[in-house]
């Protein structure tokens, strides 16, 4: 598929394209398990010791270090109960689940894990700074580390300007933005986000979904529960499909979610005879089986445009009395400010490269005709040779983890699949075909 | 700068170091030059003060000795003895007893003119003034100070009697509300360390500050112990006045703090369970002992200050009626009408007896009676046996601890009843200690006589060693009191035991005048006649009052949190009241099962219906019964010791009681399963 559009990039639907989620997948399925359920069932029963509602059905999946696992199931699919099992906030009626090695009930775990439930459930009585300062007094660390923490986190989420203001006048954005913040304050190994885009606005939404990313390129296991099928598939690495408390699906992104049989070239703008010559280079090279099937120009995807204008609007200094456009990955949760800790804290729990840019920091993009391999090459080989030499990809003002391709995949570690051209039969019919 | 920044800015400061250290300086030469102040002129009065000496009491003895007011015992005869060694023993009794009453009196007086109460108050008005500052509250208090001065001060200046009850309303709420503001603070710095434990604490503190809920009780608290003193009928005797504050203000705060502890402690557990906050807190590296004991720690230190902040509320209050307030037959204080008198008797009443702590003894049953009792019930169990085998009536069944009380309580009254024209001796042992404090000791008895008529006097004879018998008219069925000379407690033997005891023997002795057939038996009620004597100060007696009274709301603190583990909201408040409730009642609901027999007295139906009534609460207000008799406030008022042996048995019962409680909280809290069914 040919989209005429500022520049050209090929993406090729396959492992080349999906290999590129350096950061996200950086352990991947080789590392030590960090969360292991093994036939994992779980039923609830009414006060005559009834069963009201199986919501886990002999489920085994594992997490491994520095993965971004999924969670994916349409409501009352089993995520929130599997999450609140690995948790210790219910036990198992069957079935064995280990949280680094250990029982789910043994406290000494839980200084690795970070929890975000799927609302925010927050003490109304407590600003937001106070809140902060409480979930870090339970991890008993100390008043410098706490002290900063808790600044970082506050301008992190966005909500440094209103800390002193009760968490009950917060809006449900605000409240999810603190419950954010208190799943990090103890720089987590595993941080498990139930839902956590429920109730955001498109900038919050999009600073979540760039933290998962960085924190999960910086090493950090995450595991992502949502029905918010965008959410996940931007992020995660890995991931499981449940559907009435079973696992319908397991894999990969690039295993589930890549189409084979067909191909994207973007390019600038071109004119309908180059299109006509590149159809025929397609039609001539493949025996005439093959072909342009569609040409068009690509939309500016909402989300872009919103945070385009909110940027303008912090730029230009407008007033509001909500969360401010959050500033970048809290200090601590990257590798610098781990060293200047005297910890060593984040170098120390990751393993495996860890960038030692900020996640605001543009990556280099990868060229994008030698990323693709396969069959393919020659044809791309061709392809590049009959068009003008091409500029390469100017820098971008967004964070790596955010920018996107015109299709609106993100980053250099999503799918470049166009989002619309994904086979997503499967996530559909457990949706209920709602996107 | 809007009005919110600059306060801001003004709280940021007062929170700087600078700040707190120039303010302390200042509070602290204030502090000095009031004390300073009040010394010069408290030693210029002190040039008009009057001693009393042994002499004021017995003249040259050979004088009748001078009697300085109603009830107090007369003093023997001195010369005029037959015999010389009997003489010069009763003038040697009669010196030890006006030296005992003379020294009691010069207390009387140096209390008047006493500076170190003044300086105690100075002292301890200064502490949480620099604690204030220290919390970093100097400002926000010198802005209410000079608020509740603004509102006062035209009051007290300008305003009539009605207005001046309205400004100590007033007054009195902004120090009580600044009080517990200023322990509260104190009370979250305590709570500052960052572990588990303390940081749920604070959390709870923090959620009864700002809960409304937690809230309606403090306000209500201050409001009330504001309001009381506007409540006191002037009118009335000093000592009345004094109890009547004592017991509102020491009572009622206990029970509003009980009432508070008992809500606050189920709604911070059932809450958070109920709203899932709890899902984040157990998600962290918290045990389940550690949020049940920090939920407990954080409403006890809440109720600790309360407590705090009411005890001394009260007790300033009652130290300042002591202090400023007319007892009857005063021009002021501590100055009677009659010259001639040292101290008014509601005056002595009030200093002897109300603000002490003191300890009462009664009369110790012969060793004769107590095995006449032992025998009159072996005897009784087999006539009772005889005719259960007979009838093979329920109602007849042998019961000995029945039949035990049954005997007693018939020894008793007939040991404390005096037929007509006849005198009985009554003995008092374990007075070592009324000795070594050396103050007056107090008799105190009701007369039962025939209906008790509220118009029928009663006359009473008393032989006391070392004085000359003496009677007393008094009303039938009314607590009378009488001071007593130490001097007439004597070391005996008694069972083989050296004890000091007070033999005290009462006549129902009738004139000539009156007929044989209106004479009548008096008698006394079981815990109608006592002898006390001052074993301690009111400040200490206080000190332990407190002390009981926090066991005792911690205790109930973890009756709500373990109830509230595993129980909503409503119903854990409902065990936890229910518990607070048979606790407070034990002895009533014990002594009202006495008389819930199953068998019905007078008809002898058996009521089958009640014996599962009794069995449940028959153990349990047995258990609870040392919790109800501890009665710290009742105590208080009636001015009864409350030793340290009563505050060692509190702490560690109760004490062992609240860990039982916590451990079995904890257990629950660890097996509970804190999350729910999300679809559900």
């Amino acid at each position: 598929m040919v989209t005429p559009s500022g520049s050209v990039s090929v993406a090729e639907s396959g492992d080349a394209a999906i290999g590129a989620v350096g950061g996200a997948s950086s352990g991947g399925p080789g590392g030590p398990a960090v969360v292991a359920v093994q036939g994992l069932s779980k039923t609830f029963k009414d006060f005559w010791l009834r069963t009201r509602a199986k919501a886990v059905d002999n489920l085994s999946f594992t997490v491994h270090k520095g993965e971004v696992f999924g969670l994916l199931g349409p409501n009352g699919s089993g995520k929130s109960t599997s999450i609140k099992v690995i948790l210790g906030l219910l036990k198992p009626t069957s079935g064995r689940v280990a949280v680094f090695g250990k029982p789910p009930s043994n406290v000494a775990i839980k200084r690795r894990i970070g929890y975000l439930p799927e609302e925010s459930y927050l003490y109304p009585f407590l600003n937001a700074r106070e809140t902060l300062e409480y979930y870090a007094k339970l991890f008993q660390l100390d008043r410098t580390v706490r002290e900063r923490r808790i600044d970082e986190l506050l301008d992190m989420v966005g909500l440094a300007s209103v800390q002193y203001r009760q968490v009950k006048e917060y809006s449900k954005g605000m409240q999810r933005r603190i419950g954010l913040a208190q799943a990090l304050i103890n720089d987590p190994e595993l941080l498990i986000l139930d839902e956590p885009t429920t109730g955001l606005d498109p900038i919050g939404t999009r600073q979540v979904k760039d933290l998962i990313i960085e924190l999960g390129r910086r090493g950090k296991s995450i595991i992502l529960s949502s029905h918010l099928l965008t959410d996940v598939e931007d992020c995660v690495s890995r991931m499981v499909i449940l559907y009435g408390g079973k696992k319908r699906a397991e894999g990969t992104c690039e295993s589930l979610l890549s189409v084979t049989d067909r191909s994207v070239i973007e390019s600038d703008s071109l004119d309908d005879a180059t299109v006509a010559r590149i159809d025929q280079v397609i039609r001539a090279a493949s025996g005439g089986e093959r072909g342009v099937q569609r040409v068009f120009h690509p939309r500016q995807k909402l989300e872009d445009l919103f945070v385009d204008i909110v940027e303008r609007a912090t730029r230009e200094r407008v007033e509001t009395s909500g969360a401010k456009h959050g500033g970048q990955t809290a200090e601590f949760l990257r590798s610098q400010a781990a060293a200047t800790e005297g910890a060593g804290l984040l170098d120390a729990l990751t393993s495996g490269p860890a960038p030692s840019a900020p996640m605001t920091e543009p990556v280099k993009p990868e060229p994008a005709l030698s990323a693709t391999s396969g069959p393919d090459a020659d044809l791309l080989g061709t392809l590049a040779s009959e068009v003008p030499a091409l500029p390469s990809a100017p820098p971008s003002a967004l964070p790596s983890a955010l920018k996107r391709d015109a299709t609106g995949s993100t980053g250099p570690g999503a799918p470049a699949k166009p989002a619309d051209q994904i086979n997503r039969s499967l996530l559909d019919e457990l949706s209920g075909g709602e996107r | 700068m809007n009005l919110t920044d600059f306060i801001g800015k003004l709280n940021r400061w007062q929170q700087t170091l600078a700040f707190k250290v120039v303010a302390s300086i200042v509070a602290i030469a204030l502090a000095i030059g009031v004390m300073v102040t009040y010394s010069v002129r408290a030693a210029a009065d002190a040039q008009e003060r009057q001693r009393v000496t042994v002499r004021d009491f017995i003249g040259d003895m050979g004088e009748e000795p001078k009697v300085p007011q109603a009830g107090a015992p007369a003093a023997p005869a001195g010369p005029g003895a037959v015999d010389a060694a009997a003489d010069r023993e009763a003038r040697k009794q009669l010196v030890q007893q006006a030296d005992s009453l003379a020294r009691f009196y010069n207390r009387l007086i140096d209390r008047k003119y006493s500076t170190a109460g003044f300086g105690g108050v100075v002292g301890l008005t200064l502490v949480p003034v620099l604690g204030a500052i220290w919390l970093g509250l100097g400002l926000t208090y010198l802005a209410l100070g000079l608020l509740a001065a603004l509102v006062v001060g035209p009051m007290l200046l300008f305003g009539g009697p009605s207005w001046r009850g309205v400004a100590v309303f007033v007054g009195g709420t902004v120090v009580l509300a600044a009080s517990f503001a200023a322990l509260i603070q104190l009370l979250r710095l305590l709570l500052s360390p960052a572990t588990p434990i303390t940081a749920i604490a604070r959390n709870v503190v923090a959620e009864a500050v700002r809960l409304k809920i937690s809230l309606v009780f403090i306000v209500m608290l201050i409001l009330a112990l504001a309001l009381l003193p506007g409540l006191l009928d002037e009118q009335t005797p000093l000592r009345y006045r004094v109890q009547s504050f004592l017991q509102y203000g020491a009572s009622g705060s206990f029970w509003i703090t009980a009432v508070l502890v008992l809500v606050l402690s189920a709604a911070t557990v059932a809450f958070e369970q109920r709203d899932k906050i709890v899902w984040q807190t157990m998600t962290k590296p918290v045990r389940p002992w550690e949020f049940v004991v920090g939920k407990w720690l954080g409403v006890v230190g809440v109720s600790a200050v309360l407590l705090g902040v009411s005890s001394t509320g009260v007790f300033f209050f009652a130290d300042y009626l002591r202090r400023t307030g007319l007892a009857v037959e005063e021009v002021r204080p501590y100055v009677p009408e009659d010259p001639s008198k040292i101290a008014t008797e509601d005056r002595l009443i009030l200093e002897s007896q109300v603000l002490v702590g003191r300890q009462s003894t009664r009369p110790l049953l012969p060793k004769e009676l107590t095995e006449r009792i032992v025998e009159a019930v072996r005897e009784r169990m087999v006539e009772q046996a005889k005719k259960y085998e007979q009838s093979r009536d329920p109602a007849d069944a042998p019961d000995e601890a029945k039949l035990q009380r049954q005997v007693e309580g018939e020894a008793l009254t007939a040991f404390l009843s005096i037929g007509p024209s006849q005198s009985r001796t009554y003995q008092f042992v374990g007075l070592e200690a009324a000795r070594t404090f050396d103050l007056p000791m107090t008799l105190r008895y009701k007369v039962n006589v025939g209906a008790n008529n509220p118009d029928d006097f009663h006359n009473v004879t008393f032989f006391v060693p070392g004085s000359q018998p003496f009677q007393r008219r008094v009303p039938a069925g009314q607590s009378m009191t009488m001071p007593l000379s130490t001097s007439a407690v004597q070391v005996a033997q008694v069972d083989g035991r050296e004890t000091a005891l007070l033999s005290l023997t009462i006549a129902n002795i009738y004139g000539p005048e009156v007929p044989e057939s209106a004479m009548k038996t008096m008698s006394f009620p079981p815990d109608g006649i006592e002898v006390s004597f001052v074993r301690s100060s009111f400040e200490a007696n206080y000190l332990r009052v407190a002390l009981v009274m926090l066991v005792k709301l911690a205790f109930l603190s973890a009756v709500a949190v373990t109830a509230a583990t595993f129980l909503s909201f409503p119903v854990a408040c409902l065990v936890s009241f229910g518990a607070f409730l048979m606790a407070e009642g034990a002895s009533a609901v014990s002594t009202a099962l006495d008389n819930f027999g199953p068998i019905d007295g007078q008809t002898q139906a058996v009521s089958y219906w009640k014996y599962p009534v009794v069995w449940i609460a028959r153990p349990i207000s047995e258990s609870m019964k040392f919790y109800a008799e501890l009665d710290p406030t009742g105590k208080l008022v009636e001015g009864r010791l409350l030793g340290w042996g009563d505050v060692g048995f509190s702490v560690v019962l109760l004490g062992l009681l609240t860990l039982v409680l916590l451990v079995i909280a904890g257990m629950i809290f660890r097996n509970r399963e804190l999350a729910t069914y999300s679809a559900q």
